[in-house]
């Protein structure tokens, strides 16, 4: 075997243990004659050679590795040692971590699905028991409104069908879908809170919904959809198919509706009206107004004597010098004033402009005096919540029906001067009529 | 290589390793020694194989025994050789000694080895060559073994702080 001069340094391990084979000796001898570093080497060396060469010394060495491999054979590392090691800690550690991360997804996915399992049970709460409110109802049912209803579980239960997805699977789905659902409602509760906290003056005009529009069973389904977040009371809590006018206008009176008793709404018409809201969030700014009916006392001061007239007109009067209309309202709108002289045409009295809302606006419950001249054998009233456009005389004659749902009550009330002062209060039972047209006959002399 | 060459060889040797230890005097005095010991008690040794790693042994012996001396340095030829006890054919209490404290320090050194280290000192404790090692260890090249012999080597001398004795 041919070793360089250099490589020989890598035989003095062998000197030293004195298990170089003939042909390494000779060359290492050889080689440190040759070269005095090497032989140096050799010398030094020659003390470790002494000491191994001691069969004492070299059974001790030996014992001593022995001990220490069968002790590293026996146990590699003992789980003390083994977590003392940083590299023990690290995988010990990331263990512990795996092991407490997937506990913790385990645990948060089962309580997502069993909250996906209360969120659906709830939303198929109301179907179940809405037959019995109905039941309890008088009314005629109607089933356009519970059928899509009863259409919703129905359609649950087909979106999964047993043996197609598994039971987690059908979880997580419907948890993703509840989840969407309720945070496209929360965003239009949310939208509708905040029309409520910032109420816009300028609200667009929305035409009062007589009877041919009231909703339908889709529109009601629409509207008694729960809205989890509202606190308002829904729909679904009371009877859906009470026709919206005329029908409880005997337990409802023009004054308690002027001063704000909204608890008799006809469910239909605020279905309707919810329904109109949620398809159109940006008019929310007259939540507050529609949920409160259309309102307006008034009342003729005559300068002079004061009759009450005694025929079948509430409210007619007998004229015996200038009158006086005062008006106000129960929220805040927009009125107009019309004379009917019954040969002329209607005449426009208040305001001057029609096309003036700042001088039409009726502040709620701000008492306004309209002079009127004694010519006109008739005045009517119109008050809206918003502002009015020109109307043409064709147009004051074809809007002039009354609406229905009108409900009109006097109310006579001593003053400290001892008259007697007559009022009279104009509501509409229905919260979603935008408008109040009050014909007043005035009797002359 | 006949004895005389390797006599030769090994005095130019000793006396440049002696030099790099003791004074010169000492040194060639080192080297005279060594040579008297070789040629007046090992007249028979003629291979090269046999007589480098003698002339190693004698020379540390002659190297230790004038430390010794050094140490003793005035009381050595002020006593008279009859004054002097017999010697001990044992080795002196501070030989042994020495010896004691070298083991201990060569078995924490080798405690502190790798395993690999370990397995290959106990391998040559037990007398197996370097082929032996290599077969043992499963390698194709013997150099391998060369190799990690000198870093184990290299390693276990700097436990030992750099000096075997």
């Amino acid at each position: 075997m041919a070793m360089s001069e250099r490589n020989l340094e890598k035989l003095l391990g062998g000197f030293a243990a004195d298990t170089l084979t003939p042909d390494e000796q000779q060359q290492l001898y050889s080689a440190a004659l040759q070269d005095q570093e090497l032989f140096n080497s050799l010398a030094d060396e020659q003390g470790l050679k002494e000491l191994l060469a001691d069969p004492v010394v070299r059974r001790r060495l030996l014992q001593a590795l022995e001990k220490t491999r069968s002790t590293t054979d026996r146990n590699p590392t003992s789980w003390l040692d083994w977590f003392r090691r940083p590299s023990g800690l690290a995988w010990a550690g990331g263990l512990a971590a795996a092991i407490f991360a997937v506990v913790l997804g385990t645990t948060v996915y089962q309580e997502s699905l069993k909250q996906a399992d209360r969120s659906v049970t709830i939303e198929e709460v109301p179907p179940n028991t809405q037959p019995a409110s109905e039941s309890s109802v008088p009314q005629p049912a109607s089933p356009p409104i519970s059928e899509p209803r009863l259409k919703a579980p129905t359609a649950t239960k087909s979106a999964g069908a047993p043996g197609q997805e598994t039971r987690a699977a059908k979880a997580a789905k419907q948890a993703a879908e509840v989840l969407a659902k309720s945070v496209e409602e929360r965003a239009i509760v949310d939208s509708e809170l905040d029309a409520l906290r910032t109420p816009s003056p300028a609200t667009p005009h929305r035409s009062p919904p007589s009877n041919e529009d009231a909703p339908d069973s889709a529109d009601q389904k629409g509207a008694s959809a729960p809205l989890p977040s509202l606190s308002v009371p829904t729909p679904t809590a009371v009877p859906a198919t009470k026709e919206p006018t005329g029908q409880i206008g005997t337990a409802l009176s023009a004054r308690s509706l002027f001063y704000g008793d909204t608890a008799e709404f006809t469910p239909g018409l605020m279905a309707g009206e919810q329904k109109e809201r949620l398809s159109h969030p940006s008019q929310m700014g007259n939540l507050t107004g529609s949920t409160k009916p259309l309102g307006i006392r008034y009342n003729l001061v005559t300068h002079g004597v004061k009759e009450p007239h005694e025929g079948g007109d509430v409210g007619a009067l007998h004229l015996t010098n200038s009158i006086d209309l005062m008006i106000e309202a129960n929220q805040d709108g927009f009125f107009h004033v019309w004379g009917e002289t019954g040969s002329q045409p209607p005449h426009h009295l208040f305001p001057l402009t029609e096309e003036d809302p700042i001088a039409s606006r009726l502040i709620a419950y701000q008492r306004r005096r309209i002079p009127v001249l004694p010519v006109y054998r008739t005045i009517t009233i119109h008050f809206s919540r918003t502002p009015f456009g020109t109307l043409s005389n064709k147009d004051f004659v074809e809007m002039n029906r009354v609406p229905s749902g009108q409900l009109q009550e006097s109310s006579a009330s001593i003053e400290a001067s001892g008259s007697q002062d007559v009022s009279i209060f104009v509501a509409n039972q229905d919260p979603s009529a935008a408008m109040l047209i009050v014909r007043i006959p005035i009797h002359q002399p | 290589m006949d004895r005389d060459q390797i006599l030769t060889t090994l005095r130019e040797r000793i006396l440049a390793f002696a030099t790099s230890r003791v004074s010169r005097d000492h040194a060639e005095d080192l080297t005279q020694d060594v040579l008297a010991v070789l040629h007046d008690k090992y007249p028979t040794v003629n291979e090269l194989t046999d007589l480098v790693p003698l002339a190693f042994q004698v020379l540390r012996y002659k190297m230790l025994d004038a430390h010794r001396k050094a140490l003793r340095r005035g009381e050595y030829n002020q006593e008279s050789i009859e004054e002097l006890p017999l010697a001990d054919i044992n080795d002196d209490p501070v030989t042994q000694l020495d010896q004691k404290q070298r083991v201990d320090r060569l078995l924490a050194a080798i405690g502190q080895l790798g395993e690999r280290c370990q397995a290959l000192f106990k391998w040559k404790l037990e007398g197996k060559s370097f082929p032996e090692i290599q077969k043992l260890m499963n390698q194709t090249s013997i150099n391998t073994i060369y190799t990690w012999d000198l870093r184990c080597r290299t390693q276990l001398l700097a436990f030992m702080g750099g000096s075997w004795e």
